[in-house]
């Protein structure tokens, strides 16, 4: 392929493609095509760029110009800039409202300046259902490298050495999982990789999938290698289906290349993969549950003890269980090393941390920042601030499981012990941002309907003590609040967390007592002076 | 169940072994395929896999996905995440409820419409959201949502 | 103080203990002996010393579903004394304020929850959540705090033998795993997903050979032969 001057790549995730950029891509063609470009660009479609807000996106490399809100009528204009003498269509270029000038670069682009992407290194970058790319990109070195030259419990040690936490919630010590999984007897052992997503407000598993593929495939196999598994499923939601076509893609191109099936490589080692379709049960998150559904089974997660899922898991055997991110970071690992990683991030939590920001904050998008990174940073730097002149009021992150963070804590370094002893948590990196206009009841009895739905119902306290909170947050939303109400929901959320079954239960309660212990004299306000403070509830406008 | 649903339904079967674990990728097939799981789907589902209809139920009735009633020709799903939350999604709800004539989870009698929530689609930035069978239409206000259901051809039903 | 008479679950059969191995701790101060193997749930019930349990019965594996056997141990553990094995110089405590902390509001949940008066249930005298409720001395002004349910559901006649109530049904699963396990039929199902999860026949009934057995073992009596539940 000759050597093309230019190359215009059209982000075509969901969020984008949602604002028309199929049509879009195709416009772009069509017009390059009529006017003869050939020598000058090329197209490449890529996955998401992680600036959902400001999609469709349109980026020209290598100068990394920067196109915002791109429509149909642009496209004339855009594929001028391409020739000869073209000048960038500055009136597409992205607007800081401080500066107040355009910034032609995307890498001088606040949002994106401070970030460090890692496990989103190719996202945006390359056309996730050309292998060819992914190589180019330097994909599928890692692999060899660890077949060739590492022996399991070499890259388990490098694993172990690195830090990494797992991405999809816990945060437990990846190397020393896939070392339990490794010292389990047994022939036949699996990998699972956890793409279920089910925390309302994160989306970087789905981007991730959409836009680098092989990433995933290449964590995946080396850690089949590492423990001695043969086989994989990557359960997705079947919310998902531009990500589930992908990685489908992914792994036919993978097989053909050879990086997956038989005698990989010539190592002798044996491993593929295959797609489950996740049915909508967000408790199939937590680990045995997903082991059951995907054995056909209602979703209803074992009680303790039991063994470990890396000793008994999918019929019975040993299985390993980890997230999409977790593993899209492993061929980083492998490739530059333990130190390398560990370099980021702060003393317990190393590395990066991929964070869906929404809400109320300007800047609305898929960001990934080193652990110990402000949060004043991500709303403001990043994040751009709250829009229209609102003052900020909380950031909620860990979804369902986790809790507010008031604009006290606006200071504090995000890892995964400083929002666990702030009352949240890291959970799958939801990052929900809250204004003046947000009512903190609401919020909770928000979450509090997500997981009285999404219980399994097997236990009581989780089955009856969710909906049970639910009413009564119901109830003071509705005017309905009564003297004591505040303290009964304490009393109940400190008991379904610590009689509950599973971790749904056992954190459900999270989003109430967090908002209970930042922002109690809104309670009160609804209660005894019959007003809500944000004008949100319906009931008292 | 139509003929034209039976054939699909055994050519769904038959491109699967016979095994337990494969229950779930079954009936996401004939769902996909028809719109819900029949009841007669489900028995021939039943004694492919050789375990009991009521074990199907038990399983099917656990996931959210699965529709064991017929559904519309305009699945309207409105996203009731986080992001969508806060930026308006109980109003936009209240809209559709309005224009469609349903409440969450009905379906019309000229099984035209079914309005249903779910927990996420992950189009958070552009929240709130909603998706039309397969199409997500995000950044939505009431008065686009008016002009989302006018393009679907009537977005007032005769009820 | 009323004597209830137990369902079949409670009447406890327990493994001959003549040759296994004696194990002894300490359940709220006094020392009591079991055997190798059981379960601290168990050594208390032979011991006669009560824990309040709903999903246990002798002769299916401990489930662990209801939470209210929850105990505390000597570091502070608070774990489900059914599926804890017996340890030689165990210490547990079935009373303490942390075990009261977490067990009494799931009770007051479960009474709430359709339990609020056990007047007219036709099988009030034969319920073990209320001996539960006896046990823990369940104050009706806290329950009363709690909101009530919405809408009841009609009684299930759609099996020849028996009725089901869905609204005081528990879903402690005893009489799903009796028809699958013990009687080996398999036709009793739970349909749903939390709170709206229900137990139903949904298809089978034709393979319900009315054995009883679920009748039988219901710990709270919502599953009526068809005579009684008439009255």
């Amino acid at each position: 392929m000759p050597d093309k001057q230019r190359t215009v790549l059209v982000c075509q995730g969901t969020g984008c493609i949602s604002g028309g950029a199929e049509r879009l891509y195709s416009a772009l063609e069509a017009e390059m095509a009529r006017l003869n470009l050939g020598e000058l660009a090329w197209m490449k479609y890529t996955g998401c760029h992680g600036f959902c807000q400001r999609g469709p996106l349109v980026v020209i490399e290598p100068d990394g110009i920067f196109y915002s809100k791109v429509k149909l009528d642009d496209v004339p204009d855009i594929v001028q800039s391409l020739l000869p003498g073209g000048r960038t269509v500055e009136r597409l270029l992205y607007h800081d409202s401080v500066i107040d000038r355009p910034i032609f670069h995307y890498r001088d682009i606040p949002f994106y300046y401070k970030q460090q992407r890692l496990v989103l290194r190719n996202c945006g970058n390359i056309n996730p259902e050309d292998i060819g790319d992914y190589l180019a990109a330097g994909g599928y070195q890692a692999l060899p490298g660890a077949l060739a030259g590492m022996t399991p419990e070499r890259i388990i040690d490098e694993v172990e050495r690195s830090g990494l936490r797992g991405l999809g919630g816990a945060g437990f010590p990846t190397g020393r999982k896939w070392d339990a999984c490794r010292r389990a007897p047994g022939d036949e052992k699996y990998v699972i990789c956890n793409g279920d997503e089910g925390d309302p407000g994160a989306f970087q598993d789905r981007s991730v999938l959409e836009g680098d593929p092989h990433s995933v495939l290449e964590g995946m196999i080396i850690a089949g290698y590492a423990v001695g598994a043969n086989r994989g499923f990557v359960y997705v939601r079947a919310e998902y289906p531009l990500a589930i076509r992908r990685l489908g893609v992914a792994i036919t191109q993978a097989r053909e290349r050879g990086y997956l099936g038989r005698n990989i490589l010539g190592s002798g080692f044996d491993f593929d993969v295959e797609i489950f379709q996740g049915a909508g049960a967000f408790v199939c998150g937590e680990s045995t549950a997903m082991v059951l559904s995907i054995e056909g089974r209602r979703g209803m997660p074992k009680p303790l003890p039991r063994p470990r899922t890396t000793e008994a898991g999918l019929w019975g055997k040993p299985t390993l269980l980890n997230n999409i991110k977790t593993f899209a970071n492993i061929p980083l690992i492998i490739n530059r090393g333990a130190g390398w990683f560990a370099s980021r991030g702060t003393e317990n939590s190393k590395g990066t941390a991929i964070f869906s920001l929404t809400g109320k904050v300007v800047n609305s998008g898929l960001i990934e920042v080193p652990m110990g990174i402000r949060l004043r940073e991500i709303v403001y730097d990043i994040g751009g601030g709250i829009p229209d002149g609102r003052a900020f009021k909380a950031v909620q992150t860990g979804g369902p499981s986790g809790g507010c963070l008031p604009v006290e804590l606006v200071n504090m370094p995000v890892d995964f012990d400083s929002l666990t002893a702030a009352g949240s948590m890291m959970g799958s990196g939801g990052m929900v941002v809250m204004d003046q206009d947000t009512c903190m009841v609401d919020v909770a009895r928000y979450f509090l309907d997500f997981t009285r739905r999404e219980s399994c119902g097997q236990c009581m306290p989780c089955r009856v003590g969710t909906k049970q909170m639910f009413d009564i947050l119901d109830s003071i939303t509705k005017r309905e609040g009564k003297p004591g109400d505040i303290e009964l929901l304490e009393e109940l959320g400190t008991a379904v967390a610590r009689t509950s079954l599973c971790g749904l239960g056992q954190t459900a309660a999270n989003p109430v007592l967090s908002t209970i212990r930042y922002f109690r004299e809104e309670y009160e306000a609804h209660i005894y002076d019959d007003y809500c403070p944000a004008g949100v509830c319906q009931a008292y406008l | 169940m139509e003929e034209l649903q039976e054939e699909r339904v055994r050519q769904i079967l038959s491109s699967y072994e016979s095994e337990p674990g494969r229950l779930v990728p079954i009936l996401l097939d004939v769902q996909t395929s028809i719109g819900y799981l029949p009841e007669e789907g489900v028995q021939m589902v039943a004694r492919f896999l050789n375990i009991g209809v009521g074990q199907i139920y038990s399983v099917a009735s656990f996931y959210s996905r699965f529709q064991l009633t017929p559904v519309g020709r305009h699945r309207v799903t409105v996203c009731r995440g986080t992001a969508c939350h806060i930026r308006g999604a109980p109003q936009i709800l209240g809209e559709i409820e309005k224009g469609v004539g349903l409440k969450e989870g009905e379906t019309s009698s000229d099984l035209e419409y079914t309005l249903e929530t779910v927990a996420c689609i992950g189009c958070c930035a552009l929240a709130p959201c909603i998706k039309i069978n397969a199409d997500v239409h995000g950044e939505l206000t009431p008065r686009r949502v008016k002009e989302v259901l006018l393009s679907l051809g009537g977005g007032e039903t005769d009820a | 103080m009323m004597t209830i008479a137990r369902p079949v679950c409670a009447r406890h059969t327990f493994r001959a203990g003549a040759d296994m191995k004696k194990v002894t701790l300490n359940i709220d101060g006094s020392d009591v002996v079991a055997d190798e193997g059981m379960s601290v749930l168990e050594a208390a019930l032979q011991n006669n010393i009560y824990i309040p349990h709903l999903c246990y019965c002798p002769d299916l594996p401990p489930r662990g579903a209801c939470r209210l056997c929850i105990v505390e141990l000597g570091d502070g553990q608070l774990v489900t004394s059914c599926r804890t094995p017996v340890e030689p110089g165990m210490v547990v405590k079935t009373k303490s304020p942390e075990v009261d902390r977490a067990v009494r509001p799931v009770v007051e949940l479960l009474v709430a929850d359709y339990h609020a008066s056990c007047r007219g249930c036709p099988s009030s005298g034969h319920c073990e959540l209320q001996r539960i409720m006896a046990h823990l001395r369940i104050d009706r002004r806290r329950v009363r705090r709690l909101r009530p349910p919405e809408d009841e559901k009609p009684l299930d006649t759609s099996n020849p033998c028996f009725d089901y109530d869905p609204n005081k049904c528990v879903l402690c699963g005893i009489c799903v795993h009796t028809c699958e396990e013990i009687h080996g039929t398999g036709s009793l199902y739970f349909i749903g997903r939390g709170y709206d999860t229900r137990i139903a026949f949904f298809g089978d009934a034709s393979r319900c050979e009315s054995c009883m057995e679920c009748v039988a073992r219901c710990p709270v009596g919502v599953l009526l032969p068809k005579a009684q539940s008439q009255q």
